[in-house]
């Protein structure tokens, strides 16, 4: 579903990325750690189109997503750390931007149909920045999910949200992967890590597969680069 | 690039610039406190203005024609008619009235006064005070006499100086129109009224005085109340930008939006207060005046936009663009006349943006 060879990035003369190689298939939720500044966020971005690759190959459903922008607009949801939100909008105005349907259809959608799932209905004239954190991500994933995505790829979802929240988006992440599809995500918590049924560690630009289960002891030694 | 989503993102850009609107009429009613001292000052400059009068009397022996002029001249000018009034009178009668007290002075103008201007014997007139120097009108009196001359004594050198040129160069043909061009010269130097609505000072040169003051304090408006604006410009958010370019969308397309929804509401709100402000005295209903302003509006505010964009955090992008904008004011004169500035300075206005946008902006107040 997912095949990624030999992804390379550099900034500069740092080479961030040096050869990143890995296949998904259907309901794999992938987790990547490393320590902060390893380029896991860029290896996201590189993956969700949204930053170039300096060399190396990428394809989802077999079609080469380095030669076509629609593969990424069409196949794959990205939620970045930083919510992607027009902080000055309504909840309702951000959904517009993003999904194919009138303002009345999406308050319908919102109240009763496939967005009701995401609870911001009673939020819909409400603007963003006056939103929680939870609320925003919520938001965040409903408009990702806008071109009914194959390939779901969360930078940190976790972060800075309550435990209620987290476990909230643990379970949307579970029933996405269900549903014959695939989840990327990073983080630092092991709670978080707990869904995916598999695991790499991203260290000096290549990835490697760890092996299941591991506590956070053994996570905290693979980070640190202890044996 | 998925158009149908471009154009709801424009859309949204409206509506984001628009929640900006109340904020940034706050500040711009704040700054008009600025125009509308301009405007007043203006107004104070056209206006007549009602204070305690001094009466004179004035008696023309001298049958040129030109005297009675210069004297309607003088008590036409501004700062003289709100102070003194002139009474045409003759001899007899002035001094009676003089005797009465019903006037503060008697100005007798003799035979070949006005030849003596113009030709150099002068003839000097003759003041009768009842009372010299002993009430604040006789030394009110004295003072506008003092301007009179001093007034008249600028003409008669300019006077001179081309008559000198003429005779230098043998310039026969100006001769003709001599009576014309003197009767200008002291109907410039005696009107200031004259001054300000013709002299022309802006270093475009089409320009008058009035015009150009109105319009820099226009342009220092726009100015400063672009500056409310400087947070709509700034880059945001930078995972919503990388994923509208993975739409093909340009973020940094949409300034552009922002930029033209924000000209066109503040040109809104220019227009209404121009036309409120100035309505009577100075502004002149063009069907292109609000496509002027726009126009004006939005090179400013393009300009700050790409300084925002750049800066990408407000306060610096605040303070670059309050230098660069009152810096490009003061060199092209809007703040300091031009006059003041220095030779080195004052050669720097050509090279202004503000020149020529307050070139722009004083085509509404012709």
């Amino acid at each position: 579903m997912v095949v990624a060879e030999h992804i390379k990035k550099n900034f500069g003369v740092k080479r961030v990325l040096s050869d990143v190689t890995f296949s998904l298939k259907e309901g794999d939720i992938l987790g990547i750690v490393g320590a902060n500044g390893c380029g896991k966020s860029t290896l996201l971005g590189i993956l969700a189109g949204t930053l170039p690759a300096d060399g190396g190959s990428l394809s989802y459903d077999g079609k080469n997503a380095f030669s076509s922008r629609k593969v990424f607009s069409d196949g794959v949801g990205f939620i970045p750390q930083e919510n992607p939100l027009m902080m000055e909008l309504s909840v309702l105005d951000n959904l517009r931007l993003w999904y194919d349907a009138s303002a009345k259809e999406l308050m319908e959608s919102m109240e009763q149909g496939p967005l009701k799932q995401w609870k911001l209905y009673e939020y819909a004239k409400v603007r963003a920045s006056r939103l929680s954190g939870g609320t925003k991500k919520r938001l965040s994933i409903a408009c990702a999910l806008s071109s009914s995505p194959k390939v779901l790829i969360l930078d940190e979802p976790g972060a800075a949200l309550d435990l209620s929240m987290k476990e909230e988006i643990k379970s949307v992440m579970k029933e996405f992967a269900k549903d014959h599809k695939a989840v990327i995500l990073t983080s630092h918590e092991m709670s978080e890590l707990s869904i995916c049924n598999r695991l790499m560690l991203l260290k000096d630009g290549s990835l490697k597969e760890l092996s299941l289960p591991l506590d956070e002891a053994q996570l905290l030694s693979l980070i640190g680069g202890k044996e | 690039m998925n158009r149908r989503k471009a154009w709801r993102l424009c859309v949204m850009q409206a509506k984001v610039t628009l929640q900006y609107i109340p904020a940034v009429l706050g500040k711009c009613l704040l700054l008009a406190v600025v125009l509308v001292g301009f405007v007043a000052g203006a107004s104070y400059l056209l206006k007549e203005q009602d204070s305690e009068m001094v009466s004179i009397a004035v008696v023309i022996e001298d049958t040129n024609q030109m005297t009675g002029l210069a004297v309607d001249f003088l008590s036409q000018e501004e700062a003289v008619r709100q102070v003194a009034e002139f009474r045409m009178v003759s001899m007899e009668e002035g001094r009676a009235l003089l005797e009465a007290e019903e006037v503060t002075a008697l100005v007798l103008l003799p035979e070949n006064f006005m030849d003596g201007i113009m030709y150099g014997h002068n003839v000097a007139p003759q003041i009768f005070v009842k009372d010299e120097g002993s009430n604040t009108s006789s030394g009110l009196f004295r003072s506008l006499i003092d301007s009179a001359a001093t007034d008249l004594a600028t003409a008669q050198a300019v006077i001179y100086a081309v008559d000198n040129l003429c005779y230098s160069y043998g310039i026969d043909a100006v001769a003709e129109s001599e009576d014309y061009f003197n009767k200008e010269l002291l109907f410039f130097a005696l009107s200031r009224n004259r001054y300000l609505g013709q002299e022309v000072i802006s270093v475009t040169g089409e320009l008058p005085v009035v015009s150009f003051y109105l319009a820099s304090a226009m342009l220092l408006l726009v100015l400063l109340a672009g500056m409310s604006f400087g947070e709509l410009y700034l880059k945001k958010n930078e995972a919503l930008r990388s994923l509208l370019a993975m739409e093909g969308i340009s973020y940094d397309a949409t300034l552009l939006v922002r930029v033209v929804v924000s000209s066109f509401v503040l040109s809104i709100f220019l227009e209404a207060a121009y036309l409120l402000l100035v309505w009577k005295e100075l502004a002149v209903w063009h069907w292109y005046s609000f496509f002027l302003l726009f126009l004006v509006v939005m090179l400013l505010l393009t300009v700050e936009a790409v300084v925002y964009r750049i800066c990408n955090n407000a306060l610096p992008a605040t303070m670059i663009v309050f230098i660069l904008g009152v810096g490009c004011l003061y060199f092209s004169g809007n703040l300091v006349p031009m006059a003041m500035l220095s030779e080195g300075a004052a050669s720097l206005a050509p090279w202004m943006p503000t020149t020529y946008l307050t070139k722009l902006l004083g085509y509404l107040f012709v």
